[in-house]
């Protein structure tokens, strides 16, 4: 079942001269449960690609369904509900709050919602997560790989169905890079969420079940890997 | 929502100063507001009570009230309390003594007891209490118990010894005798209402009717006199009143609509700077699912919390300096000498409406900076990109100056140019700021003006009432003592016939004045005017008149005159009294007649009628001989002058005392409003700080930037220089015109706006000078602190 359908996606930037075209009549669907690694050199429009999915911008035209929802007929608040609950997004510079500890960045979608904190749901998350000693430290006393856990934190602690990944590891070493691409994986068959993930890491790209590769705002190449 | 509200709190916590800056900025805003009205009653309240001890507390008065008019006062409902009193002159052995009667409530009311030496109080027409100097100086060989004949055949019995007592009222009367009301003659009878409001105009409407019956007379005016002052500071005023309080009124109104305008603004660029330093948090919160309202609530939350510590805090603090400020003023000289403290009055109406007018202030100053964050996209909030942009033409120089400018002035125009709507916003903050400081300033200049005017403040300290004969022998006592000046003027009714065709519209003109001023001062109006001083002629100031019509309404004449010369009067005439019949003598024709061109610096002119001022020669020859005239001396030594002055037979009154308080009033004041300006520079200051700090944070990056590629810090504080060089000259550009209109507005609501406009210039150029300096220290006090950071740390720091 298609949790996913893009519908001639475009987005473009400027006016007149000035014009940029970002993403130019993309269409693709998402199985559920997949993991999708897109692929592209810098400005392809792969980023633009992500945050209209996740509903973080609007697009010039085109449609983003998600279960079965079209998100940009969505009004603001039903929009920003959206992203509280049915996508999760993961930056490659965390975007923590700085004045918020670890566990109150977790636990910020469902704090919005103003319901209870599933205790449980927390702890699990900060152990895997590797995170159960530091829950109450603020974002400036964690390392770079630390800091990029709480954001995969946040972005699954409402189980969202989607959880969409903007170049995770660009800001981290190999080592800590391997541990998030780990936890991803893990947390995405746990969970049995649908991963889709900017990369520019071949060898993080393969670990996916599917490729799509953008180039010029065009989507050039869509392949499976694994089925 | 919690959530939101707390993320709030910690936020306005880890920045600290930015919080302080905005909460500062409400709070001033509650100081000055809650200080304008705190102070303006203290000081009705303190100006009432002066008046009740000086003047007294009745409404209105009527003299020459007949013993039926008094009938009718105390028998009238409406009448709360009435007292009585009476003045005359008596002699005894041509030494004359002037005489205060009244009943035993008008003794009250004046605390005339605390005048008596020995003896008691007379409690009939017949006993009387003299001053020891009248016994002594004219070798009265009388005690207490003794009988008096007075020249005129009144006989008392002396019952006490008294000291002068001096009236603080508008006349400054001395007293050396003092009895008790004799009610069969007219009297002054002192008359409270019950109601006190505009009804009391009511009430005498019908008491006026009421006296022309029983006086069988139709004729306008039967003595009554308001006590206006003490009617205005309780807010009640007649129709068409031109009272000066209801142009302090309208000054004040003003001034509170100007602050809080400005300080809609100032708040909202106060907040504006702290939304935009936390737009990146609410950017990350709303790509987790904050709505726009959410993101809203957090705003107007900020906002909420620091008000509701602001508004007490500012209360509070009003309060306390208000009350120390009276403190230590009823510990000066002239509160203690009146006997009369000011103390804070609080109105809670007045409390209420200055924190609802806060909230309201800080509501509507929240409104735009609220909607811009609901609205901002999440990437641009990310991105920290809610920079306003501008076409790319904009941001071009013309080739000359790129040739020839060096690359700090080039960079120094672009990043002004790049601002685009925000270098708008920022000049019209400065301006605004320009605009509050100029307000106060001249509020102030003309609320001192006001009291000045009305605290009998004048540039003389003695009164001489001197005979026309004696002018020469007076001027001669005075121009021989260094430490004096003196000028005299005075005026006398005169009939005229003028030729109507020297003059631009139709009037019989019959009445006119006739005034004379002192001989330097007169030859110093001729060297004015480049007229050569003459015995016979007339000169005329060609200022406008004007003129009750036949319906009662008044109109203004200005350009009266197509010509003049001494044929415009045809004939000149003095009214006189002979003790039976009015008949008219008629004076010399003047050999010229001259219009002036100078400003009335002595206010010879009347607004009603042509005055014709003369020299003193024409005066003495054409007028009266027993007139006196009246003469304004400024002395360093008032009591000295006064002694010898009565030595030659002249009538004085010093009123040095009287002069000083009025002096202390004045300083009093002072204090007052030039705290107020203080707070006001403070407040402008306050928000050219918090704007100019806030953009050196803003583009501490871009700096870091710069000199990472090898700018030299002195080329960069060049180009912040040239920078704030350009908002400068803008500033004042645009500021100038704008405070000038303040001004002038604010000058015709005043009392004087009959006089010739002049715009403060001082308060100007301070303003100028304030603004560039604080931009440039805030500036460089920024640079200075950036200065100490680490490039490439600055460069990598995201937030």
């Amino acid at each position: 079942m298609a949790i996913l359908e893009v519908k001639n996606l475009t987005k473009i930037y400027g006016h007149d001269e000035n014009q940029v075209v970002a993403l130019d009549h993309v269409s693709f669907t998402v199985e559920k449960g997949e993991f999708i690694a897109i692929v592209g050199s810098s400005g392809s429009g792969k980023s633009t690609l992500l945050h209209l999915i996740g509903g973080v911008d609007k697009p010039t035209s085109g449609e983003v369904i998600v279960n079965g929802q079209n998100v940009y007929k969505k009004n603001e608040n039903e929009l920003a509900i959206f992203r509280r609950r049915e996508v999760g997004l993961i930056y490659q510079f965390y975007n923590l709050i700085p004045i918020l500890t670890v566990e109150e960045n977790m636990t910020l979608p469902v704090l919005l919602d103003n319901k209870k904190v599933n205790q449980e749901r927390l702890d699990e998350l900060l152990r895997i997560l590797d995170l159960k000693s530091r829950e109450k430290h603020l974002p400036r006393e964690l390392s770079g790989g630390q800091q990029q856990r709480v954001s995969i934190g946040r972005a699954l602690m409402n189980a969202p169905s989607l959880v969409l990944a903007d170049e995770p590891t660009g800001n981290l070493d190999s080592k800590n890079s391997k541990e998030i691409i780990d936890l991803l994986k893990l947390t995405q068959k746990r969970y049995k969420q649908t991963l889709i993930m900017i990369t520019h890491d071949e060898s993080i790209a393969m670990q996916a079940d599917r490729i799509i590769v953008i180039e010029d705002g065009k989507i050039k190449k869509d392949e499976v890997i694994r089925k | 929502m919690k959530i939101m509200n707390t993320l709030t709190l910690r936020y306005l916590k880890a920045n600290k100063k930015r919080s302080l800056l905005t909460f500062l900025c409400i709070m001033v805003s509650v100081i000055m507001m809650s200080c304008v009205g705190m102070a303006f009653s203290s000081g009705k309240a303190f100006y009432k009570s002066y008046i009740e001890k000086t003047v007294g507390d009745y409404h209105y008065y009527l003299f020459g009230a007949e013993k039926e008019v008094g009938e009718l006062i105390y028998n009238d409902p409406l009448v709360d309390e009435y007292y009585k009193s009476d003045i005359f002159n008596l002699s005894y052995q041509d030494a004359n003594i002037n005489v205060l009667s009244g009943d035993y409530a008008y003794f009250q009311k004046r605390n005339l007891q605390d005048y008596v030496l020995k003896g008691r109080l007379p409690v009939n027409k017949y006993e009387i209490l003299v001053t020891e100097g009248f016994l002594k100086q004219n070798q009265i060989e009388k005690n207490i118990g003794d009988q008096i004949e007075f020249d005129n055949g009144n006989i008392y019995t002396i019952v006490g010894l008294m000291s002068i007592y001096k009236t603080q009222d508008y006349f400054f009367n001395t007293y050396q005798a003092l009895t008790y009301i004799d009610e069969n003659q007219p009297i002054i009878l002192y008359v409270k209402d019950k109601d006190v409001s505009n009804r009391i105009f009511d009430h005498t409407e019908q008491l006026e009717n009421q006296i022309k019956k029983i006086r069988n007379t139709d004729a306008d005016g039967v003595g009554l006199v308001y006590n206006s002052s003490y009617l205005a500071i309780q807010d009640i005023f007649e129709e068409n009143s031109k009272s000066s309080f209801l142009n302090v009124y309208k000054m004040i109104y003003i001034l509170i609509g100007v602050i809080g305008i400005i300080s809609i603004f100032i708040i909202y660029q106060a907040f504006h700077l702290s939304t935009s330093n936390r737009i990146q948090y609410l950017g990350m919160l709303s790509s987790v699912g904050a709505t726009p309202k959410q993101k809203q609530r957090s705003v107007y939350f900020e906002g909420f919390i620091l008000t509701m510590i602001a508004i007490p805090l500012g209360l509070i603090i009003s309060y306390l300096g208000l009350s120390m400020t009276f403190l230590i003023a009823n510990q000066m000289d002239l509160l203690k000498n009146t006997g009369v403290e000011i103390h804070i009055q609080i109105s809670i109406v007045y409390m209420i409406a200055v924190i609802v007018l806060s909230f309201l202030t800080v509501a509507v100053a929240l409104y735009i900076p609220a909607r811009r964050i609901s609205r901002i996209s999440i990437m641009d909030a990310l991105h920290k990109n809610d920079e306003v942009k501008v076409k790319k033409s904009k941001l071009q120089l013309n080739s000359f100056l790129k040739k020839h400018l060096h690359i700090s002035w080039q960079m120094a125009l672009k990043n002004y140019k790049r601002q685009g709507r925000k270098s708008k916003i920022i000049i019209f903050s400065l301006v605004l700021s320009m605009c509050l400081f100029i307000t106060v300033f001249s509020f102030s200049k003309m609320f001192l003006r006001t009291v000045n005017d009305n605290s009998g403040i004048s540039d003389y300290n003695i009164l001489a009432y001197v005979p026309l004969d004696n002018v020469d022998q007076i001027n001669q006592i005075l121009d021989s003592q260094d430490h004096q000046s003196y000028h005299f003027i005075s005026h006398n009714s005169v009939k005229v016939h003028i030729n109507q065709d020297y003059l631009n519209y139709q009037d019989e003109m019959t009445d006119m004045s006739i005034a004379v001023i002192d001989q330097k001062n007169y030859e110093k109006i001729c060297q004015d005017n480049d007229i050569i001083p003459t015995k016979n002629q007339a000169l005329i100031y060609d200022t406008p008149i004007s003129i009750m019509d036949d319906n009662g309404e008044e109109e203004t004449y200005s350009n009266l005159y197509k010509k003049m010369d001494k044929n415009f009067i045809e004939e000149i005439y003095f009214e006189e009294y002979d003790g039976e019949n009015i008949y008219q003598r008629q004076l010399e024709n003047f050999d010229s007649i001259e219009l002036l061109h100078t400003e009335d610096e002595w206010g010879i002119s009347y607004s009603y009628e042509i005055t014709l001022l003369v020299p003193i020669e024409y005066y003495k020859n054409n007028i009266r001989e027993d007139a006196a005239i009246t003469y304004y001396i400024q002395s360093d030594d008032a009591d000295s002058l006064c002694d010898e002055l009565e030595s030659v037979g002249i009538e004085t009154v010093n009123i040095e005392e009287n002069s000083q308080y009025a002096r202390q009033l004045v300083q009093l004041v002072q204090i007052f409003v030039y705290g107020f300006v203080s707070i006001m520079v403070f407040f402008t200051l306050l928000n050219i700080l918090n704007m100019m700090s806030a953009s050196i944070e803003k583009r501490r990056k871009e700096f870091a930037m710069i000199l990472s590629v090898g700018m030299s810090y002195k080329d960069m504080t060049k180009m912040i220089f040239i920078e704030s060089f350009i908002y400068g000259i803008k500033t004042v550009i645009y500021g100038f015109p704008l405070c000038l209109l303040i001004e002038y507005i604010m000058y015709q609501v005043s009392p004087y706006g009959h006089i010739d406009f002049s715009p403060s210039w001082i308060a100007y150029i301070i303003s100028f000078l304030i603004i560039f300096l604080v931009m440039i220290l805030t500036f460089k006090v920024g640079l200075n602190r950036f200065k100490k950071q680490n490039i490439i740390e600055t460069l990598k720091d995201d937030m």
